[in-house]
C-alpha cells in the first residue's frame, strides 16, 4: 500500500503548552487508520494538523513535516484552501449547516466550481450546472448511504434529520467536495448504537476510495474498523502498527496499559 | 428524623411557591405597566376622535393648531418629518452597524474586540441631549459652511442634522444586539465551513450571516424602533418647523418633538391637548409594529432551525 500522509518531527504549542512532541508516522492510503489515546493526549489536535485546522486556533504553533500525497501542506507557497478541499473532515457533533438538506451538501461545490482538468487543480474552474449539481448531491447522499432516507425531502431543514442522518449528511457534504482523506474526529460520540453502527459500516465501505483516518474514545470501534492504530499518550507517538497486533499483542507497556484499561 | 425531614420538606415547598408568587406579580406589573401606558394614550385620545376631523388628521397637509382662525391638525408634515428622519438615519446606521458587527466578531483580533466592544456600548450611554447639543452648535455650523458657497442646505437646523446622530445613537444599539447575534452562532458551523476549504470571508458572508440573520434583523428593527421614539436630538437639530418637506436639507418636525414641543404649551382637556395624545399613539402604533417585527424574525429562525 502506497503511502497518504507522511508526518516527521510535528510538534505543536498552544501558547506555552506543548500538545504534541515529535510525532512521526507514515498513513496508508485507502485504509483506516484509527487514533486512540486517553482524553488530553493529543488525538483531535493532531488529526487538526492534517487539513490545518489548527490554524484558526490564536496562539497555535506548527513545525515539523506534514505531507499529503507529496506535498508539504505546511509549505509557504500552499493554498489553505485546496489543502482543506482535498482534505475532508467530520467532526464529533454533527453540525449542519442551517440550511435545506440538498443545499447542505449543494454549498461548497457550489462557490467552489468544478475542475474541469484534475491536472490543472484551481486553474480552469466552471460553474455547475443545475443539473450538475442536483447530480452530485444525489451522487453524495448515496456515498454516504442517506440517500433513500432524505430524496423526497431534500428542500427540508437538515435539522428535521436524527443525529445520525445529520452525521451521514455532515459525510456526503464532506465527500462532495471530492477529497483524497476524510478526517473523523469523533464522528459517533454522540451517536446512539444503531446509528454508530451505520457510519462504521459506512467508513469500512468509504476506505475502497478514501484514505480514512478516525480519532475515538472507543476502543471496540477501533478494533472493528480500522487497519492500523496508532496509540497516543500525552502529545506522543508511542505506538502505531496492525491494529490486530496493538490489541493482541501490544509493543509498548503504555499500550498495553491503555487497551486493557487500567489507565485512561 | 423523620419529622424533621417532613418540616424541612414543607419548608422547601414554601419557599419555592412563594419565590412562584413574587415572579408572577413581578411579570404580571411589568405588562400592567405597559397596558396601562397604551390604556392611557388611548382614553386621553379619544375625545380628538370626536372633536377634531380624523379624515383631516390622518391626510392633513397642514400643521397649525394655534391658528386662531381655524386650527389645522394634519399630521401629514410631522409623520414624513418623522419617516425621512428614520430613514435617512437607517441608511447611515445600518451599513456602518453591520460593518462595524462583522469585524468585531470575526476580523479584529481579540484584544482590539475587547477594547471595541465595550467602548461601543459606553457610546450607547451618551445622553441623547448631549449629542442634540453638539448637533445643533457643532455639526449644523459644520453642515452649513463645509461646502459653501457652491452648497448649503436649505436650512441650517435640518432633518439631516437630526438623522445624523440619530445614527449615532443606533449604530452601538445595532452593534452590541448583532454582534451578540453574530457570535452565537456555533463555532462548529464556521469550522465546518472553513473544512470544506471556504476562505473566512466566504464562511461568514455564506454561513455566519445566514444563521444570525434574524438576530441582526431584530437589532436593526429595534435600533429603527429607538430613532422613531428618539426626541430630544430632533428637538435640537432638526430646525422644528412643521411644513411639509420631502427634502432631508430643509427644517421639519417630527411627530416626537411635537409632541414633546406643545405638550407644554396647550391648555388642558382642548382638542389640540388631545390631538397631541393620538399622535402619542401614532407612535406608539409605530413602535409597536417595529418591535413585533423584530420578534416575528426571531420566532420563524427557532421555529425553522431548532
Amino acid at each position: 500500500m502506497s503511502e497518504s500522509i507522511f508526518v516527521k518531527d510535528l510538534n505543536v504549542w498552544f501558547d506555552k503548552n506543548h500538545a504534541l512532541k515529535d510525532v512521526n508516522i507514515t498513513i496508508p492510503k485507502n485504509e483506516i487508520t484509527a487514533i486512540i489515546g486517553p482524553s488530553g493526549c493529543g488525538k483531535s489536535t493532531f488529526i487538526r494538523c492534517i487539513n490545518r485546522m489548527n490554524d484558526l486556533v490564536t496562539k497555535c504553533k506548527v513545525t515539523g513535516e506534514v505531507k499529503v500525497d507529496g506535498q508539504d501542506i505546511y509549505d509557504k507557497d500552499v493554498d489553505v484552501v485546496e489543502v482543506r478541499k482535498n482534505i475532508g473532515m467530520v467532526f464529533q457533533k454533527p453540525n449542519p449547516f442551517p440550511k435545506s438538506i440538498f443545499e447542505n451538501i449543494a454549498y461548497a461545490p457550489r462557490i467552489h466550481g468544478k475542475d474541469e482538468d484534475k491536472s490543472l487543480r484551481g486553474t480552469k474552474v466552471s460553474k455547475y450546472s443545475k443539473k450538475e449539481l442536483s447530480d452530485l448531491v444525489e451522487r453524495s447522499l448515496r456515498r454516504a448511504a442517506l440517500w433513500g432516507e432524505v430524496k423526497d425531502r431534500m428542500e427540508k431543514s437538515a435539522y428535521e434529520l436524527s443525529g445520525g442522518q445529520q452525521q451521514r449528511l455532515c459525510i456526503a457534504r464532506a465527500l462532495a467536495v471530492d477529497p483524497q482523506v476524510i478526517l473523523f474526529d469523533e464522528p459517533c460520540s454522540a451517536l446512539d448504537p444503531i446509528a454508530t453502527a451505520k457510519i462504521e459500516d459506512l467508513l469500512v465501505d468509504l476506505k475502497k476510495d478514501y484514505t480514512v483516518v478516525i480519532v475515538t474514545h472507543n476502543m471496540q470501534q477501533a478494533a472493528r474498523v480500522a487497519d492500523k492504530t496508532a496509540f497516543f499518550y500525552l502529545g506522543e507517538l508511542i505506538e502505531f502498527s496492525e491494529t490486530k497486533k496493538i490489541f493482541e499483542s501490544p509493543g509498548e507497556k503504555l499500550t498495553e496499559q491503555y487497551i486493557t484499561g487500567r489507565m485512561g | 428524623m423523620a419529622h424533621k425531614r417532613r418540616m424541612t420538606a414543607k419548608r422547601r415547598r414554601f419557599y419555592d411557591s412563594s419565590i412562584f408568587v413574587i415572579l408572577s406579580i413581578v411579570s404580571v406589573f411589568a405588562i400592567l405597566v405597559l397596558v396601562a401606558v397604551a390604556a392611557f394614550l388611548l382614553i386621553n385620545s379619544i375625545p380628538a376622535f370626536t372633536q377634531v376631523n380624523q379624515w383631516g388628521f390622518f391626510t392633513g397637509t397642514v400643521w397649525d393648531p394655534t391658528n386662531p382662525i381655524e386650527p389645522l391638525y394634519g399630521m401629514v408634515p410631522l409623520l414624513v418629518s418623522t419617516l425621512i428622519v428614520t430613514f435617512v438615519s437607517a441608511l447611515i446606521a445600518i451599513p456602518i452597524g453591520l460593518g462595524a458587527t462583522i469585524y468585531l466578531a470575526e476580523i479584529a483580533h481579540p484584544k482590539i474586540r475587547k477594547v471595541m466592544k465595550p467602548a461601543v456600548e459606553v457610546l450607547a450611554g451618551i445622553p441623547s441631549v448631549v449629542l442634540g447639543f453638539f448637533a445643533l452648535t457643532v455639526f449644523a455650523k459644520f453642515m452649513w459652511e463645509a461646502f459653501a458657497p457652491a452648497w448649503r442646505p436649505s436650512d441650517y437646523l435640518n432633518l439631516f442634522n437630526g438623522a445624523v446622530f440619530l445614527a449615532i445613537m443606533m449604530v452601538p444599539i445595532m452593534v452590541s444586539l448583532s454582534e451578540d447575534a453574530v457570535n452565537s452562532v456555533p463555532r462548529s458551523l464556521k469550522e465546518a465551513s472553513m473544512a470544506l476549504g471556504m476562505t473566512r470571508w466566504e464562511t461568514v458572508w455564506k454561513v455566519i450571516i445566514p444563521a444570525a440573520r434574524p438576530g441582526i434583523v431584530a437589532a436593526v428593527m429595534l435600533s429603527i424602533g429607538r430613532a422613531v421614539g428618539e426626541t430630544m436630538v430632533v428637538v435640537m437639530a432638526t430646525g422644528s418647523s412643521p411644513q411639509l418637506t420631502f427634502d432631508p436639507f430643509s427644517s421639519g418636525q417630527p411627530i416626537t418633538s411635537t409632541i414633546a414641543i406643545e405638550m407644554g404649551e396647550v391648555a388642558a382637556n382642548t382638542p389640540h391637548y388631545y390631538v397631541l395624545f393620538e399622535l402619542g399613539l401614532v407612535l406608539f402604533a409605530i413602535t409597536f409594529a417595529l418591535n413585533y417585527v423584530a420578534d416575528w424574525a426571531m420566532r420563524r429562525h427557532t421555529e425553522r432551525y431548532q
